[in-house]
């Protein structure tokens, strides 16, 4: 294994991380294998798998039928038996036919059957918009499945997190949803060699600051951390947290950081309407952070429309660097 | 004990119910499981036994009357319990929309007013962020007078905090409302560099074991500090005694730290300790005198707090929230009857002192 070679941390993309942490977790544990579509000879729609099928086989690395719901199925019977499977969807969208494995059964039958079976599945699926793949191949539906009690869901930012989330996802009992950012795949950042688990529903501040709160997901944290450099020099220091799990979510993080700051911005790409945005605002209002609170709190998120084909509307339906930064701005003289 | 009767509910469906008769009259015995009225709903008549033994205090729903579900119709009284005895039930309100019956009982007659109405006639509300508030209410400012920067003239943070400013200048009248005539209060930035150093060298000697946190470093350089200042120690005769706010749900409570002088941080940090455990308010009550009082009103965010200490309390030092240059406000606030603003201040340069250079405690 030529990972064994390397210094203790190196420079791996985000799709590296996971091809990492997949092929640690297989080789660790034979009860983890791997399906998908095209995820073996061809390596995956977005070359995250990569040579896995070559090291580990076509028994651990399986190319499946254009079938998501017959791929959840599998994964949810084969979790139930005692194996560890981890299910690649070629775009995040594919899951709406998957819907009935995922949230009525993966979901639910821990509960249905008192704890006497569960449901140890991983479901890693590229989301998001800002590659051109139009309005049924770049959504984020994550707080989709945030919304269903039963599923846990993350969003790793770094290849770091790829990492450390996915290996803490294969080892939990229960079903957990990975959505990762197609953007995100080919950016660099030092993994450590070793197998390692960032817990889930853990949040992280990216950069400390005293003027606003910043909570992020997923490409967001990065826009964000960006807009927060670009105000530096304005006086207006913002604080970057990394939200990185959805359900569960890490509202005490949350909250110590408002109460320091008294401004809170939340900034997701999913639609913002009833998005996660939203449950973090309610939350914070309803909690003691309130009476800190020094501004209406913001919320930017996707617009209310299916994404575009067109580029220049595609980068139009999301927040960029610079909708973070007019939004901090605004926020920062008193919403 | 008073037991509640209530409109039971005895179908899935049943919303309101009407008593069609009691079979019991106030004052009289009922046991438990007797019938004691009978009622009617929109679908069928039910007989409702008494909850419990007892007498039969005042019949608050008279027969005839339609009431929801759950309402409390009569009470039975345990033995020796007067008809009044406890709390008034509450006034019970028909559905608004129909009119009360003539004959309701006064307990009826008056809808139940859930939220207090607003007042009419009044100026609208000030529009304040809830921070503002917060400030406001703490420093005893009116937020009506207050003048508003923020979007749409909303107040916020800097608004209540240049209030305060002002204030604190002005002549002793215009500052009336906001503190007794007599107290005053002093501020003083400290560095706590090498005291936060100080702490991260006694973690790294004893790893393993919790070191002193900032409220007991701060005891301890006060009971350095104050032997030298006998002006704040003339309510203790000369005991080095400290009463440390703890903030709990149900507000705040003194813990008095009785003789510190010559103690080590460890005493402190388990004496402090064992003060803030639960249920350790009950078990002994504090000495009366001290001769100040600690607010770590840091611990909570707060970066300074003049408190407003009454005519005969102790002096209260406020300890201000670190900030990232590891800087922290010292807030000394009491009542010039008690104590001599210039030796106040004496008292403060010296803190900042010894904070910065904590080996000057040993």
């Amino acid at each position: 294994m030529p990972d064994t070679t390397l210094p203790a941390t190196r420079e791996l993309s985000y799709a590296e991380a996971i091809r990492e942490a997949l092929a640690q977790a297989m080789e660790a544990d034979p009860r983890v294998f791997t399906l998908g579509e095209d995820i073996g000879v061809y390596g995956g729609a977005f070359g995250v798998t990569g040579d896995l099928v070559h090291r580990f086989g076509e028994e651990r690395v399986i190319d499946t039928p254009i079938s998501e719901l017959g791929i959840a199925g599998a994964a949810v019977g084969a979790a139930i038996t005692g194996m560890r499977p981890v299910l690649e969807f070629q775009f995040s969208d594919f899951v709406t036919l998957a819907m009935e494995q995922i949230v009525n059964q993966a979901a639910k039958i821990r509960f249905m059957f008192g704890g006497k079976a569960s449901v140890p599945m991983v479901v890693r699926m590229p989301a998001g918009s800002g590659t051109g793949a139009a309005a049924q191949h770049s959504q984020s539906l994550e707080a989709w499945f945030a919304h269903v009690p039963g599923l846990k869901v993350v969003q790793p930012s770094t290849p770091h997190d790829a990492k450390g989330l996915l290996l803490a996802a294969i080892d939990d009992p229960n079903p957990v949803l990975i959505f990762e950012h197609k953007l995100l795949y080919k950016t660099k950042g030092h993994v450590p060699a070793e197998p390692y688990r960032v817990p889930i529903g853990t949040a992280v501040t990216r950069r400390a600051g005293s003027t606003a709160t910043v909570v992020a997901t997923s490409i967001m944290v990065h826009r964000a951390l960006e807009a927060a450099e670009a105000l530096a020099p304005e006086g207006i220091d913002a604080e970057v947290i990394d939200l990185r799990s959805l359900r569960p979510i890490d509202t005490a993080a949350i909250e110590a950081s408002a109460r320091r700051t008294g401004r809170l911005l939340v900034v997701h790409e999913g639609v913002r309407t009833l998005g996660i945005g939203a449950e973090i605002a309610a939350h914070v209002a309803g909690s003691e952070a309130f009476d800190f609170l020094d501004a209406p709190i913001m919320r930017l998120g996707g617009r209310d429309a299916p994404l575009p084909y067109n580029p220049v509307l595609e980068k139009a339906a999301v927040p960029q660097v610079p909708d973070i930064v007019a939004a901090l701005r605004s926020l920062a003289a008193g919403g | 004990m008073a037991v509640d009767v209530i409109m039971p509910r005895v179908d899935m469906t049943m919303e309101r119910g009407t008593i069609r008769a009691w079979k019991a009259q106030p004052g009289d015995a009922v046991r438990e499981g007797a019938l004691l009225f009978e009622i009617e709903t929109d679908k069928s008549a039910m007989e409702i036994d008494a909850p419990a033994s007892g007498t039969l205090g005042r019949i608050l729903v008279p027969a005839g009357v339609e009431v929801p579900v759950g309402t409390l119709v009569a009470r039975i009284l345990a033995a020796g319990e007067a008809a009044e005895a406890g709390s008034p039930p509450p006034p019970i309100a028909p559905a608004p929309s129909q009119a009360a019956p003539s004959d309701l009982p006064p307990a009826l007659a008056a809808p139940a007013p859930r939220v207090a109405p607003p007042p009419a006639g009044d100026a609208p509300r000030p529009r304040a962020t809830p921070l503002a508030r917060r400030l406001a209410r703490e420093h005893g400012l009116d937020l009506a007078s207050l003048r508003g920067t923020g979007p749409r003239g909303r107040i916020g943070r800097a608004d209540v905090e240049a209030a305060r400013a002002a204030t604190s200048t002005a002549p002793a009248g215009a500052a009336a409302s906001a503190a007794p005539p007599m107290a005053f209060h002093s501020s003083i930035r400290a560095d706590l560099g090498a005291l936060l150093e100080l702490r991260a060298r006694i973690a790294a000697a004893r790893p393993g074991s919790a070191p002193p946190g900032p409220t007991t470093l701060l005891l301890r350089l006060l009971a350095a500090l104050l032997p030298g200042h006998p002006a704040l120690l003339g309510a203790t005769g000369g005991s080095v005694d400290v009463a440390v706010a703890l903030a709990h749900e149900e507000g705040t409570r003194l813990a008095v730290l009785a003789g510190l002088q010559g103690r080590r941080a460890e005493w402190i940090a388990a004496e402090l300790a064992r003060l803030a455990a639960p249920g350790a308010a009950g078990a002994a009550p504090p000495p009366p005198r001290h001769a100040l009082v600690l607010a770590n009103v840091g611990r909570i965010g707060i970066e300074g707090h003049a408190a407003a200490p009454r005519r005969g309390e102790a002096p209260v030092l406020a300890f201000g929230a670190i900030d990232r240059d590891r800087r922290a406000t010292f807030t000394l606030a009491a009542d010039r009857e008690a104590l001599d603003p210039a030796e106040a201040m004496r008292f403060l340069s010296r803190l900042r002192d010894f904070a910065a250079a904590p080996w000057l405690a040993l």
